[in-house]
C-alpha cells in the first residue's frame, strides 16, 4: 500500500516535472528556432520584422530624397504602397555597408506623422535584381525589400 | 569488481573497434528520393582523381532545407577527398561574394581548379561531378559562332545579345569564338562545338558547304533556327533525321503571357541528358520540326524529340494574317526542340598512343536544334530552364556526359504552401483531436478501473 | 514482466496518458513551426524531436531504478531469482516501450504532410529509425544516471548534463583546431550522428554510435546496482 501510494506521489511529481520540462522546451524552441538541426551553424530566419510596420494612416507626409538632393512628396494615394513597408530578409550585415550601397544611399524616404518621424535609407539593389538594401537611420541592420515595393517611390525621383 | 573493470574494458574495447570500424567503412543505405546524397562509383572515381586544391562555392539562401540539403551533400564529396572544400555564400547577405563571381541567380555553384572556373547549375551530385570532371579534363572545348548572318553577337548586351551567354560560357570552361565563312575554307579543327546562332540572312551555298563537311566529320553543331529568319537550315537537319518546318507556333495552353506564341514548353519525351533537370523552357517565336520516328531512322543514328508543345497547339502557316487555326495549319503537339546522334565506326578513326597504325573507331555526329532564336539572348537566358537547355546542350554535344551516370530526373522542391487553413487543421488534428482522444482514453481507462475495484 | 509492470506503472495513473497527449501536442506544435517554411519537408520537425528526446528522456528514465530505491522494492527485487542484467533489461525495455508508444502517436504528423503535399518518403522513415535510436540510447544513459540515486530529480539532472555535455562537446570540439582530440569529441556528439537520419541516410557510423552509446549506459546501470548492493 505504502509503496503504490509512494509510486503515485512519484508519478505526479513526475507528472509535473515532465509537464515543466516540456514546456520550456517548447519555449526554448519557439523562441530560438535555432539550429538547423544537423549541427551546421545556419541560423533560421525568424518572421523579420518589417522596415516600416505602420499603417499608411499613421503618416501625414512621406517624402523620397535621392542622393542628388531631388526631393518628392509621395502623393496620398500611394501611401499604402510606401507603408507598411514589408521585409523580404533580414540581416546583421556581415559585409561593410558599402558592399549593400548603405554607405552613401541612393535614396532617403522620410515618413512624418504627427509624433513620429522614420527615415529609411535605400541603398543598391540585390545581385539579381529583385530586391533593395535598405537600413532604418540608426539601426544596424540591414533589410531586403522586394523592388516591385520600392520601384514606384524611387521613380518619383527619378 | 576487478572482474567488473575488465568486463568493461572489453566492452570498451570491443565498442571502439565496432565504432572505428562502422565509420570508416562509410557504409550507408541512403533512402532519400533517387538516393540523391550517395554517391555513384562514377562520381566517386571523378572526386578522387582530383590531386589539388578544388572550392566548391554554393550560392544559395544559407537559411533553407535546400542549402541543409547541399552542405549534406557536399560533405560526402569532402569526406572522400579532402582536396575538396566547399562553402555556402547566401548571395543576398554577402553581395560583394556574389558580384565578385558574377552570380545572376540563385542556386548557381562555381567549382575552382588549378586556376580554371566551372559552374553548376545545382548542388546535385551530377551536376558537381560534371562540372569537376570538366575541370579535370584541362582542355578547354572551343566553341564556334556563326557570324555575317545577322547573328545576335556576343559582345552585345542589349536585351537580343549574347553577352550573358559570352560570361556563361567562361565559367563553365569553354572557349568563345566567331566564327566567319564568309572568307572561305572549312570550319577549323579547333571548333568543338559549331553554333548556328540563330542566322537572318541565308548562308552562302559555300558556307553552307563548309558546315555540312564539318558536321559530317564528326561535327557537333547546335542550330536555333527561327521562323523570322530566310535561312534554311535543313541540310544540316536532314541527314540527321530533323527537318525545320516554316511557320510559327501558337500554344494558347501554354504561353509564358497572353501572346500564344510566347510559347512555354513542359513536355520532355526523351531520356537525352540535355533536358535533365529542365522544369520548363521559354521558347517565343519559335517554329516547328519534323522528325524521323525511330523505326525509320538507318542504324546508328538516334534522333530525339527533347521538347514538345500541348496537344492544343498548331504552327501558324499565315502569322501575318493573325493566329486562328484552320485547314492550312500542322496541327499539335509540334516538337520545338530536337536532338540527333549519328554514330558510325569509320576505319582509321582511332590512333592509339605508341602504335602509328590508324585504326577503326566510333565517330559521333551530335546535333541540337531548337525552333527559336530568342531564348538564349540576353533578356531570355535566365527564364525558366532556358540556361540549363544551354549547358546541357552544350556538355551533351562535347561528350562530356559520357563518364557519368545518365542522371535521372530529379525531383524538384516539394513545397507545401502554408495557408491559414492548413494550419488550423494540422492543429486541430495535432494538437486537439489526437491529445484528446488519447485523454479520453485514460478517463475511460480511470472510470474502468474504478468501476472494478470492490466497493 | 518488469517491462510490463513499467507500462502498467506509467499507465495506471494519469501521467502517462498525459505523458501521451502533452507529448503528441507538442509535436504538432512543432510540426506547425516546420510547415512554416513552405516545404513538404520533415527534417526540421525531426530535429526538435531529437532535441525534445534529450529533454524526456532523462524524465522517462529518473523513476526506472531511483524510485524503485526510494521505495525499498530495489532490494526485493535483486534479491528475487532475477539477475541485476535482467532487471536493468526490463526496466529498459519498459521505459523503451512507453517511449515507442509516444513515438508511434507522432505518425500522425507524416500522415498529414503527405495528405497535403508530396514529401520524401526516406527521410521520414530515416527520421523516425533515428529517433528510436536517439530514444534508446538517451533512456539508458538516464537509466544509469537513475541507478546511482535514489532521488529521481537528481538522477534526471545527472543524465540531462551528461547528455547536454556529450551533445555540446562538438560545438568546443571546433574550437580546438585540427586534431585528434577534436576528432573524438565530435565522434562522441550525438549532434554528430542525426544529421544524416534527417537527410535520408542510415550511417553505419550513426547507428553504431547510439547502439554503443545504449550499451555503455546499460552496462554502466548494471555496474551502478551491482556495486550499491
Amino acid at each position: 500500500m505504502a509503496g503504490r501510494t509512494d509510486t503515485k506521489h512519484g508519478g505526479g511529481a513526475a507528472a509535473v516535472a515532465l509537464a515543466v520540462a516540456l514546456a520550456v522546451a517548447l519555449a526554448v524552441v519557439l523562441a530560438a528556432c535555432g539550429s538547423g538541426g544537423d549541427g551546421s551553424a545556419a541560423t533560421r530566419d525568424t518572421v523579420p520584422p518589417n522596415v516600416v510596420p505602420e499603417r499608411a494612416s499613421a503618416w501625414t507626409s512621406i517624402t523620397v530624397t535621392s542622393a542628388d538632393g531631388r526631393r518628392a512628396e509621395v502623393p496620398t494615394t500611394m501611401f499604402s504602397k510606401a507603408s507598411p513597408l514589408l521585409t523580404g530578409r533580414l540581416f546583421d550585415s556581415p559585409e561593410p555597408l558599402a558592399s549593400y550601397g548603405l554607405d552613401a544611399p541612393a535614396a532617403t524616404i522620410t515618413y512624418r506623422g504627427t509624433n513620429r518621424v522614420r527615415t529609411i535609407l535605400v541603398g543598391k539593389v540585390n545581385f539579381d535584381g529583385h530586391g533593395y538594401y535598405v537600413q532604418r537611420k540608426g539601426d544596424p541592420r540591414v533589410f531586403l525589400v522586394p523592388a516591385d515595393q520600392l520601384e514606384p517611390l524611387l521613380d518619383l525621383v527619378r | 569488481m576487478t572482474r567488473r573493470l575488465v568486463v568493461g574494458a572489453v566492452i570498451a574495447l570491443v565498442l571502439v573497434v565496432a565504432n572505428v570500424a562502422a565509420a570508416s567503412t562509410r557504409a550507408q543505405v541512403d533512402l532519400s528520393a533517387n538516393r540523391r546524397f550517395s554517391l555513384s562509383p562514377e562520381t566517386r572515381a571523378v572526386v578522387k582523381a582530383v590531386r589539388q586544391h578544388l572550392k566548391v562555392t554554393a550560392f544559395m539562401n544559407d537559411t533553407g532545407g535546400s542549402a541543409r540539403d547541399a552542405r549534406f551533400l557536399l560533405a560526402r564529396f569532402h569526406e572522400l577527398n579532402r582536396h575538396i572544400d566547399y562553402e555556402i555564400v547566401d548571395p543576398d547577405e554577402r553581395p560583394s561574394e556574389a558580384r565578385r563571381f558574377g552570380i545572376t541567380s540563385y542556386a548557381t555553384v562555381v567549382v575552382q581548379y588549378r586556376g580554371r572556373r566551372a559552374d553548376a547549375p545545382q548542388v546535385t551530385e551530377p551536376d558537381l561531378a560534371t562540372a569537376i570532371l570538366r575541370l579535370l579534363r584541362a582542355r578547354t572545348p572551343t566553341v564556334c559562332v556563326t557570324t555575317g548572318h545577322g547573328e545576335a553577337s556576343l559582345d552585345d548586351d542589349g536585351p537580343s545579345g549574347l553577352s550573358k551567354v559570352a560570361t556563361l560560357l567562361e565559367q563553365n570552361a569553354y572557349r568563345a569564338a566567331t566564327l566567319d565563312l564568309a572568307r572561305g575554307g572549312d570550319v577549323p579543327s579547333s571548333c568543338e562545338v559549331v553554333w548556328v546562332a540563330g542566322p537572318r540572312v541565308a548562308f552562302t551555298p559555300a558556307e553552307t558547304d563548309a558546315l555540312v563537311r564539318y558536321e559530317r566529320a564528326a561535327g557537333k553543331v547546335l542550330v536555333l533556327a527561327s521562323p523570322l529568319s530566310e535561312a534554311n537550315v535543313n541540310p544540316l537537319l536532314e541527314p540527321y533525321g530533323m527537318t525545320f518546318l516554316g511557320g510559327v507556333v501558337a500554344d494558347p495552353d501554354r504561353s509564358a503571357s497572353v501572346d500564344p506564341t510566347d510559347v512555354v514548353a513542359e513536355d520532355f519525351p526523351t531520356a537525352n541528358p540535355v533536358m535533365d533537370g529542365i522544369p520548363r523552357l521559354q521558347l517565343p517565336v519559335t517554329g516547328g520540326f519534323l522528325t524521323q520516328p525511330a523505326d525509320e531512322t538507318p542504324s546508328g543514328l538516334t534522333v530525339s524529340r527533347l521538347a514538345v508543345s500541348s496537344a492544343a497547339a498548331w504552327i501558324e502557316s499565315t502569322p501575318d494574317a493573325g493566329f486562328s487555326r484552320d485547314a492550312g495549319d500542322v496541327p499539335g503537339p509540334v516538337v520545338l526542340a530536337a536532338a540527333a546522334d549519328d554514330s558510325r565506326v569509320e576505319a582509321g578513326a582511332e590512333r592509339r598512343v605508341g602504335s602509328g597504325t590508324p585504326r577503326p573507331g566510333i565517330v559521333r555526329t551530335r546535333v541540337v536544334a531548337t525552333g527559336s532564336a530568342e531564348w538564349p539572348t540576353n533578356q531570355l537566358l535566365d527564364r525558366l530552364g532556358n540556361r540549363r537547355l544551354l549547358v546541357g546542350s552544350l556538355a551533351w554535344l562535347t561528350q562530356e556526359e559520357e563518364l557519368l551516370t545518365v542522371a535521372t530526373r530529379l525531383p524538384g522542391s516539394r513545397p507545401l504552401p502554408w495557408t491559414a487553413e492548413r494550419q488550423r487543421e494540422t492543429l486541430f488534428v495535432t494538437v486537439g483531436l489526437v491529445p484528446g482522444l488519447v485523454v479520453l482514453a485514460g478517463v475511460a481507462s480511470f472510470v474502468w478501473r474504478r468501476r472494478r475495484q470492490p466497493a | 514482466m518488469i517491462a510490463g509492470r513499467e507500462l502498467r506503472s506509467a499507465f495506471g495513473t494519469a501521467f502517462g496518458f498525459g505523458l501521451v497527449a502533452g507529448f503528441l501536442a507538442f509535436a504538432g506544435l512543432l510540426l506547425v513551426l516546420a510547415l512554416r517554411a513552405g516545404a513538404a519537408r520533415l527534417d526540421d520537425w525531426f530535429a526538435w524531436l531529437f532535441i525534445a528526446t534529450g529533454v524526456l528522456a532523462p524524465l522517462l528514465a529518473m523513476r526506472t531504478l531511483a524510485d524503485e530505491e526510494r521505495a525499498g522494492s530495489l532490494e526485493l527485487l535483486l534479491t528475487s531469482p532475477v539477475r541485476t542484467a535482467e532487471v536493468v533489461g526490463g526496466k529498459l525495455l519498459g521505459v523503451v516501450s512507453l517511449f515507442v508508444l509516444l513515438v508511434i502517436g507522432t505518425l500522425v504528423c507524416p500522415w498529414l504532410v503527405a495528405r497535403m503535399g508530396n514529401p520524401d518518403a526516406g527521410p521520414i522513415v530515416t527520421g523516425y529509425v533515428g529517433l528510436v535510436l536517439v530514444g534508446v540510447a538517451f533512456l539508458s544513459v538516464g537509466l544509469a544516471a537513475s541507478a546511482a540515486t535514489a532521488n529521481q530529480l537528481v538522477a534526471a539532472a545527472a543524465s540531462a548534463g551528461l547528455l547536454l555535455a556529450l551533445w555540446f562537446g562538438a560545438g568546443i570540439a571546433d574550437g580546438l583546431g585540427d586534431g585528434a582530440v577534436r576528432t573524438v569529441l565530435r565522434y562522441l556528439s550525438p549532434s554528430t550522428h542525426v544529421t544524416g537520419f534527417l537527410r535520408g541516410t542510415l550511417a553505419a557510423g550513426d547507428v553504431a554510435y547510439f547502439v554503443s552509446l545504449a550499451v555503455v549506459g546499460v552496462y554502466a546501470a548494471v555496474a551502478i546496482v551491482e556495486a550499491r548492493r
